[in-house]
């Protein structure tokens, strides 16, 4: 993506087309801020002036009053309004990064730790460039335009005061603006590297706080102070580090006035200032412009970091916004009949899945079987349409998918639910964890979940009762899993792996579960019980990516390994 | 060496103050000479605009002005550092005697504090604490130094002056309290704001379950609701700045102005307004600190006491670490005995060594607790035994880093690691066996199937150096075919197959491979104890296993 490009979605990102008005009155508070600005340093010369002179001092002051309360509601009123913009701007941007990221489909990499966004990544997106968009409001960065005006506006004054004065101090302030800009620079490099060692800190202190329990009880020599201290050393570090940057730039800030009053001095006796009340003021004008000046140093430094924060976000949306959001079908979708067949798949390097074809009929269940790494969680996901990247044709009723076209691919995958025990189980009610939030005809579904499911009633959960994640053991969660797809009540189910630490009570859970699951779908199992083995219409044999035989339980009684395999059960 | 931790709260504010006393000496100095450097601005300046105008400039206090600004340069940044280095590393002092407190002690002294609250007091609370002592003595320092310079400075020739400072001290204590009430909305915020992350972190690991269930539209819509309330409570806390914020600079002007008017009363000139706003600026800084002086304090004095109350937990042995030791359990060459209090009762059990036994029961029968029990009371007593956690966590490193957990390793170690990597089949993680001991596993394993997990932490606790391997249903997500090549390949091999195995299990299969079943019930204890081919001929234990023995094909 060009640059350019980007600038252009940085744009669209700040602009609200629906906040016009307040866009308005967010510029009408700067054309304000602008005049007071503007008359400030004249009102506070003519005041100084006025001092003396009795006739005058009355009218300045009643102006100086007036400009006062004006500029102080005109502030007040500024930043509320850019503080309400950036709320709203936040929520936008927020929902469509959020929104975009959700619907994208996984990446087919073969492996996890290809994963171009992992969570720490999602998170840094959505939330700490955000973050830095936020702090602009927090810092009162936005506030820089009007110290820029106002600093202008003393440096305008400075000329028409007294112009050899006025022009050196002029030179002298630009000067220190631009030192104390570079110096917010590198201050804001080292700021950013704390921030990120802080980050750092804050994942080992999770990792190691989370895993205490495994330390105590496995003999080690310390692990987790030699981690900690290694990563507490370098915050230390870091730390110190900002803090020399930190107090040596406030100190040359602070140190710029007596410098400028000395610059002054050595001026005056060329510039020919006669009045005490010009030189006067000359000087209080020049400590009341320093603190802008520091101001906008360090704050060029927030609006850039939000600048990039904004480019990230974009960037982030734009890798998604490619993958155009095809909408699922929902209601009642009905199958009749499968027909898989599977030329070849193959990961980018390394495992090859080969000619596996099968055809099923509705009601009917196929059992998958194998040893470990002989291809069944492939086929599985092959087959809840996860993997675009295969040879073959699906066929759907004479309906053929073809898989290349990733378009077909997710309108196939919305007949298929996919029920294995790395499910997730959310922190809410066990509706919620059901329904996952749709929740229309849950309470008629939870009573036909009882009647056909006796341990649901056992189990004694409320359906209304916010679950704990942790106390579900690897069964109830697939069990829950299973609870997902009976809802949705999809054509097709594909169940992974039942038969692993179960104890009697939930085996026979799962054995209601799937007769349920058979009386109105194709169901598709990998499985070691012998029991299913032995119900399933059609079984599969793998091994090592290859179909070794299919067949029924008695036409497959033959095969060498088949019985190899059932001699282990 | 004491700990620092185990002081009490004025006991250890004194010791770190003696501790780094130098430091604090240092720093008050230049607290000191920089408030007097900076008080003698505004009068110099005032008696300069009246000389300069007289046209007579002694050029020496040009270089007056040069040294002034150059001693501000100095002594400020001084003055911060010496400030802030104690405090930093007074805050690193104390995580570490945490971490090193928390890894010693048994989990049951911390049981009721979740993994969130511990993460708070070691990482927030200690920054609390930090800022507290670095920032907040730093700010009360210079204020009551400021107070000390420049009143009197003040006082001496123009206490006439005072009223004219009532619109600027009113503006910054308006100004402190909404900080102060702003707290308790940043706070709210920030519980938000750790809402919104949990949503996305939760997002992020059902991703793949949303998108299987077709759920997109619900989880967008639950995260727009939670983060537009923590944005929503971004605007109301920023509604109290918007109206203090701008009015110190209004309480400036009025300042200004107002002293304006008591120099003409008192028939002074410009030169005597320019001195006066040259002090407003002086007792500007140090006020403006005032707000964030209170709730430094208060925030550092409440994490103190959180910090206290987690140390008190990790100091005292709790109740069931008194109740579990008994007696001393013994370890002789055929058995372990040990007495444990087990729900209501005591219960003895004598476990064989050298072999494998499993414990079986009903869910809830206590199986986890009781395992966890002979483990802990076993460390206590300082036996070196190894144990699995049902759902075992591994750290945010590497597999070998994880299997090792920072031991040094000798090449024989590594080699047999890597002959348990094939046999547990994580082979296929990647390339080469080499490439698999440096794969980065993520925090918890996340990178790993839950199984995959598992067997890394079976692998941990094989090379970890003990005889004694405890773990709690270890194959409950290894196939049947797996798990049988594991437990033969281990019984076979020298380097393990005189380890004494205590595990538990709900299934026949692994059942079958022990040599030993004890069956536990929660009323009774151990009901059974026996080999196993015995053991499985008990009614009560057949019938436990009804559902798993082969069935008769159904019509």
């Amino acid at each position: 993506m060009s640059v350019s490009s980007l600038k252009n979605n940085l744009w669209r990102h700040l602009w609200l087309r629906s906040e016009l008005p307040l866009v308005v009155f967010i510029f009408f508070n700067l054309v304000i801020s602008a005049v007071t600005g503007y008359l400030t340093p004249r009102l506070i010369t003519d005041f100084y002036q006025s001092l003396k002179n009795d006739a005058a001092f009355d009218k300045h002051f009643m102006w100086l009053v007036l400009l006062f309360t004006v500029e102080y509601i005109n502030r007040f009123l500024f930043q509320l309004s850019s503080h309400r913009y950036i709320q709203l701007l936040l929520v936008d941007i927020r929902k469509r990064s959020f929104s975009l990221w959700l619907k994208a489909p996984f990446k087919h990499k073969t492996n996890k730790k290809h994963d171009e966004y992992p969570l720490g990544e999602v998170l840094a997106r959505l939330m700490n460039d955000t973050d830095a968009v936020r702090e602009v409001v927090g810092s009162g960065s936005l506030g820089i335009f009007i110290d820029i005006i106002f600093i202008l506006s003393c440096l305008i004054s400075f000329l028409q005061l007294n112009s050899t004065t006025g022009l050196s101090l002029f030179v002298a302030e630009v000067i220190a603006c631009l030192l104390l800009l570079k110096g917010s620079k590198a201050m804001a490099k080292v700021f950013m590297e704390v921030r990120r060692v802080t980050g750092m800190m804050a994942r080992v202190v999770t990792d190691l706080t989370s895993g205490l329990k495994e330390l105590f009880y496995s003999p080690n020599p310390k692990y987790a102070s030699k981690r900690g201290h290694k990563i507490f050393e370098e915050f230390l570090d870091k730390q110190l580090h900002a803090n020399i940057w930190d107090a040596s730039y406030y100190a040359a800030a602070e140190s710029l006035y007596p410098i400028l009053v000395a610059m002054v001095m050595l001026i005056v006796p060329y510039a020919k200032i006669v009045e005490v009340a010009i030189l006067a003021a000359l000087i209080d004008l020049i400590q009341k412009s320093i603190s802008p000046i520091k101001e906008v140093a360090s704050k060029i430094s927030v609006l850039q970091r939000a600048g990039t924060g904004l480019t990230r976000l974009s960037e982030f949306n734009e890798s998604f916004a490619q993958d155009i959001y095809f909408k699922q079908e929902f209601g009642h979708l009905t199958v009749d009949k499968l027909n898989f067949s599977l030329r070849n798949f193959q990961y980018d390097q390394g495992f090859k899945l080969e000619n596996v074809s099968f055809e099923l009929k509705r009601g009917e269940i196929l059992g998958i079987l194998g040893e470990s790494g002989c291809g069944k969680s492939t086929l599985l996901k092959l087959l809840s349409g996860q993997y675009h990247t295969f040879q073959g044709t699906i066929d759907i009723d004479g309906k053929i998918i073809s898989p290349v076209q990733d378009k077909d691919l997710r309108a196939f995958s919305s007949y298929v639910s996919l029920i294995s025990q790395d499910s997730h189980v959310f922190t809410e009610t066990l509706k919620f964890n059901i329904t996952l939030g749709h929740d229309g005809g849950f309470e008629d579904f939870w009573e036909l979940a009882k009647n056909n499911i006796s341990y649901l009633s056992r189990w004694g959960l409320d359906p209304m009762e916010k679950i704990d994640p942790k106390s579900f053991s690897m069964g109830q969660k697939q069990l829950l899993s299973g609870l997902r797809a009976l809802f949705l009540n999809k054509p097709i189910i594909l169940l992974d792996e039942i038969s692993s630490g179960l104890d009697s009570e939930l085996e026979s859970a799962f054995r209601d579960l799937i007769k349920f699951f058979q009386s109105r779908s194709i169901t598709i199992i990998v499985t070691h019980r012998l029991e299913t083995i032995i119900k399933s219409n059609r079984l599969l044999l793998l091994d090592k990516g290859q179909l070794l035989a299919q067949g029924s339980h008695a036409e497959l009684q033959g095969h060498p390994k088949f019985n190899e395999f059932m001699s282990h059960l | 060496m004491t700990l620092r931790l185990s002081r009490r709260f004025g006991p250890w504010v004194g010791n770190h103050a003696l501790e780094f006393k130098w430091y604090y000496l240092g720093a008050f100095s230049c607290l000191y000479i920089l408030q007097n450097l900076q008080a003698e601005l505004p009068d110099r300046i005032r008696k300069l605009t009246l000389i300069m105008t007289d046209g007579n400039l002694a050029q020496g206090s040009v270089w007056v002005f040069v040294g002034l600004a150059a001693g501000i340069l100095i002594f400020r940044t001084f003055s911060r550092l010496l400030f802030f280095y104690p405090a930093r590393v007074q805050q690193k002092t104390l995580r570490m005697e945490l971490l090193d407190l928390l890894e010693k002690v048994p989990p049951d002294r911390y049981h009721d504090k979740s993994q969130g609250q511990l993460f708070q007091v070691l990482f927030d609370d200690i920054n609390n604490l930090r800022g507290f002592i670095g920032f907040g003595l730093l700010q009360i320092g210079n204020l009551l130094i400021a107070a000390w310079v420049l009143i009197p400075k003040l006082n001496q020739t123009d206490g006439y002056l005072w009223p004219a400072f009532i619109p600027l001290f009113s503006s910054v204590l308006l100004f402190s309290i909404t900080t102060i009430i702003n707290q308790k909305i940043f706070k709210k915020m920030m519980d938000k704001k750790g809402e919104v992350q949990q949503y996305i972190i939760e997002a992020y690991e059902a991703k793949q379950t949303i998108k299987n269930f077709h759920r997109e539209e619900n989880f967008i819509q639950g995260f727009v609701k939670v983060s537009g309330e923590e944005l929503a409570l971004f605007y109301k806390s920023a509604v109290g700045f918007a109206f203090t914020g701008p009015y110190v600079k209004l309480g400036l002007g009025a300042s200004l102005l107002w002293g304006g008017i008591l120099i003409k009363a008192k028939g002074g000139g410009p030169s005597d307004l320019v001195f006066f706003s040259g002090f407003l600026y002086l007792f500007l800084e140090p006020v403006m600190f005032l707000s964030w002086v209170a709730v430094v304090v208060s925030q550092g004095f409440a994490a103190w006491k959180r910090v206290k109350e987690l140390y008190f937990l990790l100091d005292k042995p709790s109740e069931s670490e008194k109740e579990m030791i008994l007696s001393r359990p013994i370890i002789s060459d055929s058995e372990i005995q040990i007495e444990l209090k087990f729900w209501d009762k005591v219960l003895h059990a004598r476990i064989p060594t050298h072999t494998w036994s499993v414990l079986v029961g009903e869910t809830g029968s206590g199986k986890s607790f009781l395992l966890n029990r002979i483990a802990t009371t076993l460390i206590l007593k300082g036996h070196k035994i190894s144990m699995v956690q049902q759902e075992p966590y591994l750290f945010n490193d590497t597999i070998g880093g994880n299997i090792f957990l920072g031991r040094e390793v000798t090449i024989l170690e590594e080699q047999a690691a890597k002959e348990l990597l094939v046999l547990f089949q994580l082979d296929n993680l990647a390339d080469n066996l080499d490439e698999i001991l440096k794969l980065e596993v993520g925090e918890n394993g996340k990178r790993l199937s839950g199984g995959q997990l598992k067997r890394v932490a079976l692998i941990r606790s094989l090379m970890s150096g003990s005889d004694l391997l405890i773990w709690d249903d270890p194959f409950s997500s290894v196939d049947i075919i797996l798990e049988r090549r594991i437990v033969r390949l281990i019984k076979q091999n020298p380097k393990w197959k005189h380890f004494t195995f205590i595990i538990s299990s709900h299934r026949l299969t692994t059942v079958r491979l022990a040599e030993q079943v004890i069956y536990i019930e929660r009323e009774i204890g151990i009901r059974t104890q026996a080999p196993t081919f015995e053991a499985l001929k008990e009614k009560h234990v057949s019938e436990f296993f009804k559902e798993q023995f082969v069935e008769t094909p159904l019509a």
